[in-house]
């Protein structure tokens, strides 16, 4: 950046009839351009308005000399057994290989370490199913019982605040029935697997814990309700951001208490060893040490966060066979429905690939590459080859 | 950059003022080098622009000192004092800013039918300003030093 030249007026006006107070002027403009180009540090200037595009260059050479791609691929694809060396299954952006991953992820992680074929077969067991479902409630609980413990409740919200706490009273009786009726399932299953007849003991108990937890989230939402309707009659100004909070999570813990409830009387009737609930005893054996993990992740300021966490990446493992190698996996009687794949990167059993396309739909517009496998009222089987 | 920054005090910005928009100016001049025609003249449009905006914003603080942020500006004081030491700057803040901004582009080499374009009014308006102008700085310099 050097000084501009002073240039003189030109002759341009036709009025030139001060030529004297032009000379002046010229000098005056010569004059203090100079005492200004002295002040001024125009190499500070130049770093100055340069900063960015040294800063763009410093990227640019940075991106250069890195194998991003190479970088990316391992942190998405970090081969966690010989059967994902080959690309089976990718975990999710923030799952990492077992021994470095997410604290927070921790109750998923015998979940993330899965292959694809094994994520597939999940899909249609109810154990699984029972484990989202059982998420998306413990996520608005741990959010509630946060909400109760932390809010600076004047008198007008000491029923609430009652309220409340019977609310986490029922939550950790909802918890305790969850658990055992898991486990009873999972003895069941362990029953059902060894071809053994479930014992009718065995069912009897589950449909009594079933009844006990039906009962006790009943309960709970009896109460979330009341509390709600405490919110609702409070009328504090100072309160009014917390009440809305409360309303919203209240709601949402409406929803997931009639969700959890739905989904516990449609365990207690489907049939044990049906043989879209039917997976491996090692799965199974997963599946309940996760659960069991899930449930009792202690309660901390942080739980309804890192509830949330899991949940999203159970849904990640449900879904998301994108960058999955299925060649050398038997699709029959697999429940399909809702699965995401990706025309480039998944790699579908060549004899399967034609029915797998009929039934599925593109993910959107944009998204020529991405597609999903219908859903409906009906489940999507691949049937047995003839 | 000089040139500028005096083309601003010209304008009537204060001499700090002047420096921190002269200095904002050449940053966007070299970040969209590529796309600028005529440098000299979309830095004075923009510069002036960029005064005027801040006339408009203007807040009372009589504490306020850009110019001690802007790297360009060595000292954190002391251009004002420097600047309003040249008699013309005192002369040229009693005209009104019309006359200002057409004597600040003609001092940076702008024929009026080259002003009139910058500004948006016709080559007769400018001669007609830039006339009235030296009249009255005639007068003021006349009055300031009756010799």
């Amino acid at each position: 950046m050097t000084a501009d030249p002073v240039e003189p007026p030109g002759p341009a006006d036709s009025h030139y009839e001060h030529a004297d107070m032009d000379c002046w002027l010229t000098e005056a403009h010569a004059g203090l351009a100079a005492d200004v180009a002295a002040y001024l540090d125009l190499d500070a200037g130049l770093r100055d308005a340069t900063l960015a595009a040294v800063h763009t260059d410093l990227i640019v050479g940075v991106a250069a000399r890195l194998d991003l791609d190479t970088g990316l691929t391992a942190i998405l694809r970090p081969a966690r057994n010989p059967a994902e060396a080959t690309g089976a299954a990718q975990p999710p952006p923030s799952a990492q290989v077992p021994g470095d991953i997410d604290p927070d992820l921790a109750p998923v992680a015998a979940l993330l370490a899965l292959p694809a074929e094994a994520r597939l077969r999940l899909r249609g067991s109810q154990a699984f199913d029972a484990l989202t479902e059982i998420l998306a409630p413990l996520t608005a609980f741990a959010i509630v019982r946060d909400l109760a413990l932390t809010l600076a409740l004047g008198r007008a919200f000491n029923s609430a605040r009652e309220r409340a706490r019977d609310l986490v009273i029922d939550i950790d009786r909802v918890r305790d029935l969850t658990r055992d009726l898991t486990r009873a399932r999972a003895r069941a299953r362990g029953h059902t697997v060894a071809s053994t007849p479930v014992r009718d003991h065995d069912r009897a108990v589950i449909r009594a814990i079933a009844g006990h937890l039906d009962r006790a989230i009943a309960r709970a939402r009896d109460r979330a309700r009341h509390l709600r309707g405490d919110l609702d009659h409070a009328r504090d100004p100072d309160l009014v951001r917390n009440l809305d909070r409360a309303l919203v999570l209240a709601r949402d813990l409406d929803d997931a208490l009639a969700l959890t409830r739905a989904h516990t009387r449609h365990l207690d009737e489907v049939p044990l060893g049906n043989p879209p609930a039917y997976i491996d005893p090692d799965l199974a054996d997963v599946l309940d040490q996760v659960t069991s993990s899930v449930i009792e992740i202690p309660d901390t300021p942080d739980t309804g966060r890192i509830v949330a966490r899991c949940l999203q990446e159970i849904r990640w493992i449900r879904d998301d066979f994108t960058r999955a190698d299925l060649r050398h996996v038997d699709l029959t009687n697999l429940r399909l429905d809702g699965v995401r794949w990706s025309r480039s990167n998944t790699h579908w059993p060549v004899n399967d690939l034609a029915e797998i396309e009929l039934i599925s739909e593109p993910v959107g517009p944009n998204q020529p590459d991405l597609f999903v496998i219908r859903g409906g009222t009906a489940e999507i089987y691949i049937p047995a080859a003839p | 950059m000089p040139t500028l920054t005096v083309f601003l005090i010209w304008l009537g910005a204060r001499p700090a003022d002047a420096v921190e928009i002269a200095q904002d100016t050449m940053i966007q001049i070299f970040q969209r080098w590529d796309e600028i025609s005529a440098p000299r003249a979309w830095a004075r449009t923009v510069a002036s622009r960029a005064y005027g905006r801040r006339m408009a914003a203007l807040r009372e603080d009589p504490t306020d000192d850009p110019a001690a942020s802007v790297p360009v500006a060595s000292g954190s004081s002391g251009i004002d004092t420097l600047v309003n030491a040249h008699e013309v700057v005192a002369l040229f803040a009693q005209l009104p800013p019309r006359q200002r901004q057409v004597m600040a582009w003609t001092f940076d080499g702008y024929t009026p039918t080259e002003i009139a374009a910058e500004l948006g009014m016709s080559a007769e308006a400018v001669r007609s300003s830039l006339h009235k102008a030296r009249a009255t700085l005639a007068r003021l310099r006349k009055e300031a030093d009756p010799r």
